[in-house]
């Protein structure tokens, strides 16, 4: 995609979500359609298809500049009720962001800036690396939206192809907070894929308001895992996790690069999780953030191969930009768009 | 598919009495110990709901030792589900984690370590002595232990090069282990950027590497999932040796991959008669359960599915049923199984994860509850 085709899609997004008030429940929360959503997108080409979760069946569609385009589903049932939509355009969608529309007879269900369809997928591409937005943290020289404002609007002038945002998205998980940040989200016009972290955990929260804490998905010859750096005191090998992250592990086997992200490495963590993803099939790179500095000695994955991308802290208005391609992932320098950079954690 | 799962609010059907011990929860804020009773069927919450973690009943079935958070850190809590009552070990370190019984029940081991430094040592709790001491002569990096039952694969372990094991203290820690009992752990070996983990053999003042014995290029693999058998003849363990996850059997016939499939297997689980290991395995997609013969390495399938996983087995005492855990209901809940994969049965219904299941030995009053 060139730079005028950039712009005049993002002209296109600013004027349309402006439009899209209504996605999601009152409150913010997923509703009938669960995934994709602006958290955990779908990225396809043209001719592709993506999966839908929801609620129940509805009938799809996507909407965006280019109009309405029904959607072909085949439809099969997951655990807990859950119902998963294998979808495809009727008729090739034109490149563009697009909102995943679901009418059930009862009512529309929006999730915005769920399905980005592009024409091809690069061979190099750069990827934005936000963590650590602390969403209603006070205290600080700047508004916390300020600052989030001001390194989407970089973002958005950059040439990334998509955002990685690795969590404490908020300060204490508080649905006020969740519901700041989304209001913040769609100021991206790229794909943004979020991760929890440690100060997302409250209630069930996060999990409402995005849905599932450990995912994957490709990004052309790009494989891409998301999962929750889960607190190593309660015992995280007592949950589903570390079976998703084999399984997801797998099936981005064959990709390029593989990349996980997350909030946070701890040596601590899991030792089930680490072997997995650092031992058995070492991930190519880890993207995270939480330690609110640049890496020094002795951050890092101590069991091998894969290599840290540790980003500073956006409440900080610090991000960083990933250059991919052929001979890896490229951490460039860290964009500082702070007045006063430098605070407390 | 798995279809007609039957929740069962009487657990009469199961022809079993006693307990089954679990943690309700398992999200970063709520994690309690709860047991669910085989005779009525209700489930009841006995720990704190301090983060509580990885339950393990008492070889006489009358206490669960488990992990729990507390304001100065992580404790080693019993739970006496028989009496309702509940108390907290005292500790040196403050954070301790993953207890593991005795095969007398006179002791508890658990992996500890302070808030300065994460590599935990490993300490064992003396009942009779009402305290603490760290084993392994402080050696550092132990993430979990597990006792044997006995010294016989001790004697079992005659290494060829007699002066080597001489030289490393094979001899001694042979020696302390018929004083004082033996225990297994995981630790990290080797050095950052390239950590490893081994199989190590624990006693009082001494730890070794076990493998290196055996195998001399045992610290090339990571290992995992230890799990002796019952009588402490053979050790199930995990490693990466031969390029995936595989379950390995030490014994005294040496080591054998006995699971053997390029998918991963994880998490053995010896049958009472220690004629058969449960495990998990990825061979199918998603995690499942799965049975092998040790004797001859034979795999079946226990109950697999392509959109939900099952984990975290654990057999009745009688080896008639296996209790585990899967989503594939949705949110993750106790299931009952006979071991050809029969007769599947949802016995918890939680809002919340049921998570982490150990069946009730049967039990022995053996006047042995004194702490």
């Amino acid at each position: 995609m060139n730079g005028f085709t950039r712009h005049i899609l993002a002209l296109a997004l600013t004027c349309w979500i402006g439009g899209m008030a209504s996605a999601r429940t009152t409150d913010g929360t997923l509703g009938l359609l669960q995934l994709p959503n602006n958290g955990i997108p779908a990225i396809v080409e043209m001719q592709g298809s993506f999966t839908a979760v929801l609620r129940q069946e509805a009938t799809l569609s996507l909407s965006g500049a280019a109009g309405e385009l029904p959607l072909e589903t085949i439809w099969s049932q997951l655990p807990g009720g859950m119902q998963q939509a294998q979808c495809s355009p009727s008729s090739p969608a034109p490149p563009g962001v697009y909102a995943l529309r679901a009418a059930d007879g009862t009512g529309t269900d929006v999730n915005a800036r769920a399905v980005y369809v592009v024409d091809s997928f690069p061979e190099t591409y750069q990827v934005a690396h936000i963590t650590d937005t602390h969403i209603g943290k006070t205290g600080r020289p700047r508004p916390d939206t300020e600052i989030l404002t001001t390194i989407i609007e970089t973002i958005n002038a950059s040439e990334a192809a998509l955002t990685l945002i690795t969590g404490d998205l908020t300060e204490n998980g508080e649905p006020e907070q969740f519901q700041r940040f989304l209001g913040l989200l769609d100021l991206c016009r790229l794909p943004t894929f979020v991760v929890p972290g440690n100060h997302d955990r409250k209630a069930d929260n996060y999990r409402r308001f995005f849905g599932p804490l450990t995912y994957y998905f490709t990004f052309g010859k790009d494989g891409y895992l998301a999962f929750d750096t889960k607190d190593y005191l309660i015992a995280n090998e007592l949950t589903g996790q570390d079976g998703l992250l084999h399984f997801y592990r797998r099936q981005i086997r064959a990709s390029r690069w593989s990349i996980g992200f997350t909030h946070r490495y701890d040596v601590t963590m899991g030792i089930r999780a680490q072997i997995t993803l650092f031992v058995d099939d070492p991930l190519d790179y880890l993207v995270y953030g939480h330690i609110h500095r640049e890496a020094g000695e002795g951050d890092g994955i101590p069991w091998g191969s894969t290599r840290a991308i540790i980003t500073p802290a956006a409440i900080d208005g610090v991000f960083r930009i990933l250059r991919v391609d052929v001979n890896g992932v490229h951490p460039l320098e860290t964009i500082d768009t702070a007045a006063n950079p430098n605070q407390e954690n | 598919m798995v279809a007609g799962v039957l929740l069962i609010l009487s657990n009469l059907l199961l022809g079993q009495t006693g307990m089954i011990t679990y943690i309700a929860g398992g999200s970063q804020e709520h994690s309690q110990l709860s047991v669910i009773d085989l005779d009525t069927g209700e489930s009841a919450a006995i720990g704190r709901d301090a983060l509580d973690a990885y339950p393990a009943w008492s070889p006489d079935g009358m206490r669960i030792a488990y992990q729990s958070r507390h304001p100065d850190g992580v404790c080693i809590r019993l739970a006496y589900p028989l009496e309702s009552r509940d108390e907290a070990l005292s500790h040196i370190h403050p954070v301790n984690l993953r207890p593991t019984w005795s095969a007398d029940g006179k002791q508890l081991a658990y992996v500890a370590h302070n808030d300065t430094d994460p590599l935990p040592v490993l300490v064992v709790y003396d009942f009779a002595a009402g305290k603490e001491s760290v084993w392994g002569g402080g050696q550092q990096g132990f993430l979990s232990a597990v006792w044997l039952a006995s010294t016989d694969l001790m004697k079992a372990l005659n290494p060829e090069d007699q002066e080597a094991a001489e030289s490393a203290g094979l001899f001694k820690l042979k020696e302390e282990a018929e004083q004082y009992g033996i225990v297994t752990a995981i630790g990290v070996s080797g050095a950052v950027p390239n950590l490893s983990t081994e199989l190590f053999i624990v006693t009082p003042s001494a730890s070794l590497p076990l493998l290196p014995f055996l195998v001399p290029d045992s610290k090339r693999y990571v290992k995992y999932g230890l799990c002796p058998d019952h009588k402490a003849r053979q050790i199930a363990y995990e490693s990466n040796d031969g390029g995936d996850r595989e379950l390995f059997v030490l014994g005294r016939r040496g080591i054998i991959n006995v699971s053997n499939h390029p998918a991963a297997d994880w998490n053995p689980a010896w049958s009472p008669d220690d004629n058969w290991i449960a495990f998990e395995s990825f061979r199918n997609g998603r995690r499942g359960l799965y049975r092998l013969l040790a004797s001859t390495g034979n795999v079946t399938p226990i109950l697999t599915g392509s959109t939900f996983d099952c984990w975290a087995p654990d057999w009745s005492p009688d080896g008639e049923w296996i209790v585990f855990v899967s989503d594939m209901h949705g949110t993750p809940q106790l299931f009952v199984v006979h071991p050809d994969g029969s007769e599947l049965k949802q016995i918890t219904d939680g809002e919340v994860p049921a998570l982490s299941p150990m069946w009730q030995p049967e039990i022995k009053q053996s006047g042995s509850t004194e702490k």
